[in-house]
């Protein structure tokens, strides 16, 4: 049974490619009446946002993609307001291994060290923005 | 002795002629005439038992009985028996899909899954966990900053 699940897994799981691209985006999570449509670029995501914030409707505030490479240092910069400063990069044969610097402005929000794998965002709780809630997603393509 | 029990099988036997029988049961004493007579009865009744069966309809019954006999010694046709084989083949297969999507780890880490190793909010705590269904993980700040709806965020 293990092989077969370990056979399912793998066949089922991308490993990292030389061209692969980073993609940020910064959204804003509301409650609504009804409920918003879901914007194109997070017709794959929105389930999984919604059911892990607990909100019914989406915003994309901000996104930007760039390419990701090994062993050098960049910015994200989904928004002006809210960017990520990405350092020591290692490419792993099924993920990417990166130091990540959550900053609003100038202020340090969060500092984490994630691996990160094809087609599996890793979702941010951020701060609140009026009535709604700001998602930070962090997706290898 | 040996000559006795020579005759007395061929008495069982009823194969002793008419004088000789009348011989040899006048050897006999009263508890082996009872058993004479007890063992002719019982001769009688087997003789009648194994004698030949009587079939209301042979004809019937023998058409009956080759026909069964063809009917199992025809062998099943080999295109049939693939055919049988690839849908159990297909139905295992099938079943193994099923059990794997109802066993497979949800939510659990894996080598192709984002994981956080650490994570640090200056001020506050974070914590971080499997999104559930995929293989995405999650960063949670506890009590981050709230920001006024009037300041832009863009």
């Amino acid at each position: 049974m293990r092989w077969l699940v370990a056979i399912v897994v793998l066949g089922l799981a991308v490993p990292a490619r030389a061209d692969d691209q980073i993609w940020s985006a910064l959204l804003l999570a509301t409650n609504e009446q009804p409920p918003r449509e879901t914007p194109r670029a997070l017709k794959n995501l929105a389930p999984s946002i919604k059911k892990i914030f607990g909100y019914n409707s989406l915003y994309v505030l901000g996104q930007k993609k760039r390419a990701l490479q090994a062993g050098s240092d960049t910015w994200l910069v989904p928004s002006d307001a809210f960017f990520f400063e990405v350092a020591g990069v290692s490419q792993e044969p099924a993920h990417y291994q990166m130091w990540l610097n959550l900053y609003r402005g100038k202020e340090l929000l969060l500092s984490t060290e994630a691996r990160l794998a094809r087609g599996a965002p890793l979702y941010i709780r951020g701060p609140q923005w009026g009535a709604g809630q700001l998602v930070l997603v962090l997706e290898v393509r | 002795m040996k000559n006795f029990e020579s005759q007395y099988n061929r008495w069982i036997d009823g194969s002793l002629s008419g004088p000789e029988c009348e011989a040899f049961e006048a050897q006999l004493g009263d508890a082996e005439r009872r058993a004479a007579a007890d063992w002719t009865v019982v001769r009688a009744a087997m003789k009648e038992a194994a004698g030949e069966i009587r079939v209301a309809h042979p004809d019937f019954l023998n058409s009956r009985v080759l026909e069964l006999i063809a009917r199992a010694g025809r062998a099943e046709p080999r295109p049939a028996r693939t055919f049988r084989l690839a849908w159990g083949g297909a139905a295992c297969l099938a079943l193994a899909v099923v059990l794997t999507a109802i066993f497979l780890p949800r939510g659990t880490p894996g080598p192709f899954s984002t994981t956080v190793v650490s994570a640090w909010a200056p001020g506050t705590s974070a914590g971080a966990f499997a999104a559930p269904g995929g293989r995405g993980a999650v960063i949670w700040i506890d009590a981050a900053a709230y920001i006024p709806a009037e300041e832009s965020v863009r």
